[in-house]
Order: C-alpha cells, then structure tokens, then sequence
C-alpha cells in the first residue's frame, strides 16, 4: 500500500551558525520521513562574510531566506515560507534522531493534540554542559509534564494565533506554546532532539538571563503563575529523581549554584534593566 | 504675456530657499519663451532698488514680514499695482503662510502659487499669539478668499493638505519639479565602505537620531560602515547628536561635515551609498532627487514630500513603516543585493534627468494661458 506523505517543513532561524547547522540540516536530511521542505531564515544582523559562509553551506540544503532583528521575527517569516500543512520549528544547535518528523506527524494525525513538544538532550563539552545536560534530563525527558516548548504543529494553527510575539525576546516561544495551549492540547513525542549547547560558559548563561528579563517582565503580565513557577530554581522532578541526582553530587552542586546564580541574574535584570532598556 | 510675480524674497535675498529658486527657474523660462516678468519682492541689506536678473525684471520694497504693516512688501505690492494697473495680463500671488491678498484688488487673471501649508508651523514659529492668529488667517484665506482661483503646487502631499484646508481638489495643478545640478560634474567612485549620508539642516524635525540609530544596527552586518551628516544648524543639537553616538559607540564612524558648499553636497552624495531621509514632513524632498542625479538611491520614511519624490522600489525604497529598524533593515538588504543596487542607481539617475525646470515652466505657462480661454476658474 502505498501511502501519501504531505509535505512537512522544517524550519530554522539562525544567527551565526556557522558551527553546527551543516550537522543541523543533515540529520533533517536522514529523516526516516520522505517529503521535508527545509526552510533556514538567516538573521541580517552579523558579519556580511560569515553570512556570506553559512549562505553557501544553508543553500546546499534548503530554501535560503534573510529577515531579522529579532528571532521571532525570523521565525514567523520561517512559518509565512513554509509550503508544508505541518511545521516543525528548531535552533540551529539542535540535531534530530532520525524518527522525530515521522513519529510527530503520526502523532498529530491520530490524535487531537493541537501541538507537540519533543524532548531535548543537551550534549556539549565541558562541566557546566554537564550540568544544564542533567538537569535538562531530569526535568523534561523523564517527566510526563511539559516543561519544553511545542515545536510541531500545523501551519494554519501558527497563523490563527499570530505566530510569534515580537515584544517577548528570548522567550517568545514560552509565550507561543501558552497561546497554542489556549487553543487545545499539546501532546509530546519519544523521539528526542540533540541540543549541541558547545561549551557552556557559566557567565556566559547569567548574561543571557540578565538580558532577556526585559522580555520577562511582560511575560510576567501575562502568566503570571507560570512565569513565577519557571523563575522559581527548585523544581518538583528535582525531588522525584533525585536518585539520579544523588549519583552526580557534584553535578548536582553545579546546578544549584547555577540555577541560583541565573534566578539572581533574571532578579537583577527585572530590578535594574527597566531604567536602562532603550527600544 | 506680460506677467508679475509677487513673492517675499527672490533668488538673490540671503534668506532664499527653494522656493525661491522654483520662481527664478521658471520666471527665467517664461522669459526665454517670449513674455514678459516682473517680480515684485521685498528688499534687504544692500539689495538694489530694481535689477535684471536672467531676463527678469526684479522690484524690491517693503519689508518681508506682514506685522509691518504699511511697510510690508505686502502692502506695498498693492500699491505697486495700482499705480501699474492694466499693464499686467497675469498675477501670480506666492503664499509663505500670508498670501497677497490678490482677489480683493487684481482684476486680471490671477493664480496661487503655494509650496507648503504652513498649518502647526505657525505656533512654532511665531508663538501663540501671532502664531494662532496666522493659523487663524491662513484657514479663513484659502477657504474663502481664494475659493475660485487656480492653485499652482509643487507635491501631491501638499495637494492633500490644501484639499483637507477646504480648497477644492478641482483648482489643483501639481506641478512637475526640476532639479538644478552643479556646473562642472566631476565624477567621483563610490567609497570603498558601505556609507550612508543625510543631508539636511541639522533640526529635531529631520530625524536624524534615527539615521544614528540606523548606522548601529547596519554595522552588525558591515562593520566599517560609515555615517555623513551634512548640513548645519543647532550648536545645542549637534552636542545632542555626538553624545547620543558616543552613548551607542559609533561616534567614531560618524562624520559631521557642517555646512558646505554645493558643490562639496553633491561630491559627497555621489561617495556615499545610500540617502537616508528619516524626516517628519517636507514640502517635496528635494534632497532625493538630487542623490538621485549621482546616482545614490534614497531610502524614505513613508511621510507627506518625501513619498512624492521616490519611486518605492525603483529609484530607492518608502519604508512600510516608520522606524530606525525597517530602515536599517532595508539598508542592509540593498547593500546585499549587488545588481538591485546597480538597479536603483540607473533608474535613479534616469529619473533625476527628467526633471527639468523646462516642464515646470510650460506647464505653469499652459495653465495661465488656457484659464484665461476658457474661464473655467471663474464664476
């Protein structure tokens, strides 16, 4: 029997990716499923010859598009390109098992789920790598409950509610996923994706929330029990596997200290960040 | 013909501007095409009693500014053409927010002509007494007393703004404007860098944070690029300006060149890539179509002036929406694209050519005669 398979895009937007999207789009093309569009929107905002690089490699593999500042802004572009009923949304880091676009379209189809999210594994080098690898591993892939954000869904659904917000950077699709929530359940796949996180740099992840806590401060408007649940460091799997956790004492400890240190950094930035943040 | 212009300044005065030189131009042509002008103006240090000028016949007396009274050039052009009566066949009354008050004495044909509304400018400019008062006079002339005379104007936004005053679109010509270019046009190669350029009198009213703005998030991408700002103005707000580049760290590839000479605007223009016109409101963004004679294309903020003098995505871009970003956003995605720059600079550049002063003049002429003929304007 012969079965007809709808075209499926997969989507990325990109920002100086020279490192990992080769890897990227080859494990798109290893999929198990037969019709993938690829669709790469680069960002403008980086320097012409390294754009220029990543061009060269990304037109080997996909439709090449340009938008920016904003990831979001990539992003919804990404959506507007597809020519695929279905999109799967993922980062340039991110490197797919070759059954995640099979066993999500299967899924989408045999169910009423509206979305799915699909668990990540963080790989990279160096300690702190380790940390945000384990920790990543003990919140979302062994938990039942969604603590990723949905990646898979149907394009139609992506334009009712407006693709991603603009005025939320760096978690617009946090927001995405709570607005798709709105419209109807979000389902989750076994299928896992690979998040290259390179060598993490401890300093490196605390700017990063110092920076975005501008976006969470409207984020906090909207939800607020989530936002405080996410903010909040400790969460209940921490409890429920600490088994795990209990093998790695010193893994753990870099958590903790981690965590603390990005909560206090996200708490700075929502104090100090008001009076400095210029549109 | 025997024709007489009434206008507050002419090419001459210190205090001229474009306007100024949209009347000698086509003063000089009506000439060349067998009439007679004479322009009745206002005088000013050392300006002769009367002078020849291209072929025009230039009368001076009375002060440019209406609050003197029986001083005013506007008054005293009364006087002047009462003692010349009949010997005029067209009077054309310029408007620099106070008219001549034409209708209440001329009894030839007569025609508006009109560069700008002067609308908010008014309180701005003379405080709020004679500013309300001139705002006040401005509505009360062009909806009654100038209700059956042709308007003569220089951009479809002006149009606009004339018919939201209450005159009436059927009494509107825009007409097509020229462009006057340097004499001896050396040409000169592109900068080796991406450069942008705004030219333009140093004033909050241009926009040019915006262009400062710009050239941060252009440099993202090439990161030697340089931004030229051209023209002078506010001491207070050039300090302004350099502290805002030095906030954002791009003060050194900022230049200000002050203000220069024509010559040195058009060599610039021609260096540099693109123009960036991020103003408020202009009369007609006669700054684009002279980038475009050096084949620099523009790119505009979408506001009344400035979206008449680009053609969107063929001689430069009107952005879809008003912001530093969009702008340096499209600046990037035309320094990317190689043949849709070379594009823009060879429409640009046909473009400019076909603005000359030569179709400004013929068509204004047309409208005196046929008015006349016809007697459409008349009731």
């Amino acid at each position: 029997m012969k079965i007809n398979y709808p075209v499926i895009t997969v989507s990325i937007a990109t920002y100086d990716s020279e490192r990992t999207i080769e890897k990227c789009l080859l494990s798109i093309k290893k999929q198990t499923y037969p019709n993938i569009d690829i669709v790469v929107v680069d960002s403008l905002y980086y320097d012409k010859e390294k754009q220029d690089r990543c061009k060269k490699i990304i037109e080997k593999y996909a439709r090449y598009f340009q938008d920016g500042p904003e990831r979001s802004i990539q992003r919804n572009k990404g959506i507007k390109e597809a020519r695929g009923e279905y999109i799967l949304i993922i980062d340039q880091d991110m490197y797919l098992t070759k059954n995640v676009v099979k066993e999500a379209y299967e899924k989408l189809l045999n169910t009423d789920y509206i979305a799915l999210t699909i668990p990540e594994i963080s790989i990279g080098e160096g300690f702190w790598t380790k940390c945000v690898a384990l920790e990543r591993y003990v919140s979302t892939v062994l938990e039942e409950g969604m603590n990723e954000c949905c990646r898979f869904f149907r394009k139609k659904d992506a334009l009712m509610i407006g693709g991603y917000d603009l005025k939320i950077v760096g978690i617009e699709d946090s927001d995405f996923h709570y607005r798709m929530q709105a419209k109807g359940k979000i389902g989750k796949i076994k299928s896992y994706i690979y998040h290259d996180e390179g060598k993490t740099k401890f300093f490196g992840r605390v700017k990063k929330k110092y920076y975005y806590s501008v976006a969470f401060r409207e984020y906090l408007k909207r939800y607020p029990n989530i936002a405080v649940k996410q903010f909040f460091p400790f969460k209940k799997a921490y409890i429920k596997h600490w088994k795990i956790l209990a093998k790695n004492p010193i893994t753990t400890l870099g958590i903790i200290i981690l965590r603390s240190a990005e909560v206090m950094a996200g708490f700075l930035g929502l104090v100090f960040r008001r009076y400095t943040y210029e549109k | 013909m025997n024709i007489l212009i009434l206008n507050w300044r002419d090419i001459k005065n210190p205090s001229s501007g474009g306007a100024e030189i949209l009347t000698h131009e086509i003063a000089k042509r009506w000439v060349k095409l067998g009439n007679q002008v004479t322009l009745f103006s206002s005088f000013f240090p050392n300006s002769g009693k009367e002078e020849i000028v291209d072929g025009v016949k230039i009368i001076r007396e009375g002060h440019p500014d209406a609050r003197f009274l029986f001083s005013s050039v506007h008054f005293l052009a009364y006087r002047f053409y009462r003692s010349n009566v009949q010997k005029f066949d067209v009077v054309v009354d310029e408007i620099h927010g106070l008219p001549f008050f034409t209708p209440w004495y001329v009894r030839e044909k007569k025609v508006v002509l009109i560069c700008e509304v002067a609308g908010d400018l008014w309180v701005k400019m003379f405080g709020p007494f004679f500013g309300l008062l001139g705002r006040l006079v401005e509505r009360i002339y062009l909806q009654f007393i100038y209700k059956n005379i042709p308007y003569l104007t220089i951009s479809n936004s002006t149009k606009e703004e004339l018919i939201k005053e209450g005159v009436s679109g059927k009494h509107i010509t825009v007409l097509p404007m020229g462009l006057t270019t340097p004499q001896n046009s050396k040409r000169v190669e592109k900068e080796k860098d991406p450069t942008l350029i705004f030219v333009g009198r140093l004033s909050k009213s241009k926009g040019i944070e915006d262009t400062i703005k710009v050239l941060r998030q252009v440099s993202k991408t090439y990161t030697k690029t340089k931004l030229w700002i051209v023209g002078g103005g506010d001491e207070a707000y050039l300090k302004f300006l350099k502290k805002k580049a030095k906030d954002i760290d791009v003060s050194d590839r900022i230049t200000f060149w002050g203000f220069v000479s024509d010559e040195k605007k058009f060599e610039l223009m021609e260096r540099a890539h693109v123009l960036l016109a991020p103003s408020l409101k202009e009369g007609w963004g006669l700054i684009v179509p002279e980038a475009a004679r050096v084949e620099t294309p523009s790119i505009v903020y979408d506001v009344p002036g400035l979206r008449d003098s680009v053609i969107n995505d063929k001689t430069g871009v009107i952005l879809s929406h008003n912001s530093p970003l969009e702008m340096a956003k499209q600046s990037v995605l035309l320094l990317n694209n190689k043949k849709k720059y070379k594009d823009f600079q060879k429409n640009a550049l046909a473009w400019a050519k076909t603005l000359t002063w030569d179709k400004t003049a013929k068509q204004s002429l047309k409208i005196i005669e046929t008015m006349g003929t016809t007697r459409k304007y008349e009731n």
